[in-house]
């Protein structure tokens, strides 16, 4: 009875013992993998909801609330998400400050593209000094993001250590399969020429192979004048294109229109988990864009090889 | 073609490697030359087999790997050797007990963020006497650095030069208007903002700022929904905000007191002085010594998953002349109300209301209590385009008797995100001179990505 006694009453004072690991992420992507990881150790919770632009989202106070709270703050690391800064300084937390073990930065370790090389200004629209910040959409990308969140997860909290790290090897296991997969399914139509509307899918060219051979912004960021949109027309007509991707947050009608001038179908992808509600995971994610873009690709009339 | 080659130069080696040794020795005996003619025809006939077979196999490999090259991906997607390769590096890093390798980047800089902010205006208006309400200027430059000063603290100066021409809310006649241009620059904010000292859930600001009074006043002109102020803050806070020097403290209350909820406690205590000659209720000199407190509390909920709110209340206390005698009480309140596109395309909107009520003593036995209110409604329309009403009601805060109302209509255009371009049709009526304005404003900003305010929706 005493020993039950002493257990309740640890037990009482150490809540933290028990309590999940609280993680706040910008995007639904990293969300997904920390579940995925974490299982029913972790509590998660985006900023982003999916569909919107993550450039755009709102850190309202709700959000801060949640930060608040939180063990691992979980971001891109790079000028995507303009709000961050502002999220963090209403959330009044120093465990998730920068440079804290709580600040996780997702791009670590992963190699950018589009890194620019020279000046940098606005006359090239909203340039990501930092290189392209679309770096989620590649499932071998993700094994690397898996590995930075499992160390920063198991130092939160070692006594789940071996747990999480175990769920990450089946995550970076199901990665590489799903790598495998997606070539075998687009093998038909590999190399299937695509205009996007926005840069962000260049990351998932490397795993899907597409050509994305331009995009309907000109520069990014910046809605394309009339002039730009007859020569991406035109480019399309020119060298066969028959897909437009036009992304959940972004100009479906121009899209549209774009697709209708050049003899061409327009699909509208989620590139973020939660981007539309069958993209529930990142392994979703990607079998309902690949999927898409084969259906898609049908419809145009692209003959499968 | 290739065959016909190789038999030509399969023969002609063969005769140059027959002919050659007879050139260097005698044969001993020479056989008979149909046995000769047998032996040549023999060793032809092997040797073009020889060659055939090896044009085959050749012909073969050559349509081997014209298959592969057709196989192969036009973008280069991993192979299935490469995918093992680095799951299995991956795996094997899950357990290495070093960090992450370190990824280059640009490399850091300390000096400060800067932005330049340009707001030109311009408008016309029915009301010919009025001097501001007719003219085409830079309306201010504003120049905007932040840092972190160290771990635990940042500085923000905000440095606005400007060229103003007054435009009194209560504007009645000739004898109200002034062109004079004041030119120069001012300390709109300075202040340092301590956003970790020890004290969970508390922040600080020392120095400038902007006071925490209702929801617009904290905001920069060019942040404004519309081209000019609503009515109310106009009549009792300034013509532009209310600003004052000073320490400010915020306070989230623990989530976990207030069930989960976002409430903020912010109390300001300043010198009083306000915005100067401009502020109509706060505006004493710097000699008085008794400071102004403001006090401003806020809840903010969301309401399902695309709604949110933003509930306020404000309370200014202060003294009102030099004498110290005269006393002023604000108590303002405020919501916000945003919606936002479950679909994470453009059918956002915004719904703004404030009120403020004043207690403002206008001399040692004159009290002013006035009541003023603006409610403003806002609609994305697609990517770039935003339309709006603002429709304003006040009374002056020095003298209840006068009151004035105005509706204003707006559209903005963001050419991008740092460019802007905004369109207000202003009627503005009551105890004043009738007028009809139409306002033009072209805002552009450069530098350092300035943060996104999270209700400003661009």
């Amino acid at each position: 009875m005493k020993r039950l006694f002493i257990l309740a009453l640890a037990l009482l004072l150490s809540p933290a013992a028990l309590a999940n690991l609280k993680i706040v992420t910008t995007a639904t992507d990293y969300a997904d993998i920390a579940k995925q990881i974490g299982g029913d150790r972790v509590d998660v919770h985006s900023v982003m909801k999916g569909p919107e632009n993550v450039h755009n989202v709102m850190a309202k106070p709700t959000e801060m609330v949640q930060l608040n709270k939180a063990d691992l703050f979980v971001h891109s690391g790079l000028d995507t998400e303009p709000w961050r800064d502002n999220l963090l300084r209403g959330a009044r937390n120093p465990r998730v400050n920068a440079n804290q073990p709580g600040n996780v930065d997702m791009s670590t370790g992963i190699e950018l593209k589009e890194v620019p090389t020279g000046r940098v200004g606005r006359d090239q629209g909203d340039v990501h000094a930092y290189g392209n910040p679309h770096f989620t959409l590649n499932p071998q990308v993700a094994q690397r993001m898996a590995v930075t969140l499992v160390k920063a997860m198991a130092a939160a909290d070692p006594a789940n250590a071996e747990l999480f790290k175990q769920n990450a090897r089946k995550f970076v296991v199901e990665m590489a399969d799903l790598s495998k997969e997606l070539r075998q399914k687009f093998k038909p139509y590999d190399g299937l020429k695509v205009v996007t509307f926005h840069k962000a899918w260049e990351y998932f060219a490397d795993a899907v192979p597409i050509d994305v051979v331009g995009t309907i912004e000109e520069k990014v960021g910046i809605t394309p004048s009339p002039a730009y949109v007859k020569k991406i027309i035109d480019q399309m007509k020119a060298q066969g294109v028959k897909v437009v991707i036009c992304e959940t947050y972004d100009d479906d009608k121009l899209a549209r229109y774009v697709a209708d001038q050049a003899g061409a179908k327009m699909v509208i992808l989620p590139d973020h988990v939660l981007g539309v509600p069958e993209a529930r995971t990142y392994q979703d994610l990607f079998r309902y864009d690949a999927d898409k873009l084969i259906e898609t690709a049908k419809a145009a009339g692209v003959t499968p090889k | 073609m290739r065959t016909h080659v190789g038999l030509w130069a399969a023969a002609a080696g063969l005769l140059f490697g027959v002919a050659s040794p007879s050139l260097a020795q005698q044969p001993p005996a020479a056989p008979a030359p149909a046995d000769r003619m047998d032996q040549f025809e023999k060793r032809l006939n092997d040797m073009e087999q020889r060659h055939r077979a090896e044009l085959k196999a050749r012909d073969a490999k050559i349509d081997q790997l014209e298959r592969q090259v057709k196989e192969q991906s036009v973008t280069p997607v991993p192979s299935n050797d490469q995918i093992e390769k680095t799951k299995n590096d991956i795996l094997r890093d899950i357990d290495s007990q070093s960090a992450a390798a370190p990824t280059l980047r640009v490399p850091a800089s300390f000096n400060p963020d800067l932005a330049v902010v340009g707001d030109f205006r311009g408008n016309v208006s029915t009301n010919n006497l009025n001097p501001a309400r007719n003219r085409f200027d830079i309306g201010s430059v504003e120049l905007d650095l932040r840092a972190a000063v160290d771990p635990r603290a940042d500085g923000v100066v905000i440095l606005p030069v400007s060229r103003d021409v007054g435009d009194p809310l209560f504007f009645r006649g000739k004898s109200d208007a002034d062109g004079t241009i004041d030119t120069g620059i001012d300390i709109e904010e300075a202040y340092l903002f301590l956003h970790d000292f020890g004290v969970p859930n508390l922040t600080a600001k020392l120095g400038r700022f902007h006071l925490r009074f209702g929801r617009q006043n904290i905001l920069h002109s060019h942040d404004w929904p519309t081209v000019d102020n609503n009515f109310v803050n106009q009549s009792f806070l300034g013509p532009e905000s209310l600003n004052d020097s000073g320490l400010s403290l915020s306070y989230v209350i623990p989530p976990k007191l207030v069930g989960g909820q976002y409430v903020e406690a912010v109390v300001e205590i300043i010198s009083g002085e306000g915005g100067g000659d401009e502020a109509p209720v706060v505006n004493n000199d710097a000699f008085v010594d008794g400071p102004a407190l403001n006090v401003h509390l806020l809840w903010n909920h969301d309401l399902g998953k695309d709604w949110n709110v933003e509930v306020g209340g404000s309370w200014l206390t202060a003294k009102r002349n030099d004498d110290n005698r005269q006393n002023v009480n604000l108590f303002g309140g405020d919501v916000t109300l945003i919606h936002t596109d479950p679909s994470g395309r453009f059918n956002n909107q915004l719904f703004m209301a404030e009120a403020i009520y004043g207690d403002v003593d206008t001399s040692r036995t004159d009290t002013q209590h006035a009541l003023g209110a603006y409610a403003l409604a806002q609609q994305q329309i697609d990517r770039d385009f935003y339309t709006g009403v603002r429709l304003d009601w006040t009374q002056s805060a020095l003298d209840d008797r006068q009151e004035v109302w105005g509706v204003s209509p707006y559209v903005s255009w963001y050419w991008s995100e740092f460019l802007r371009f905004r369109l207000e049709y202003q009627h503005k009526g009551g105890d004043v001179k009738d007028e009809d304005t139409l306002y033009f404003q072209c805002t552009f900003i450069y530098g350092a990505h300035p943060p996104h305010p999270y209700w400003a929706m661009r």
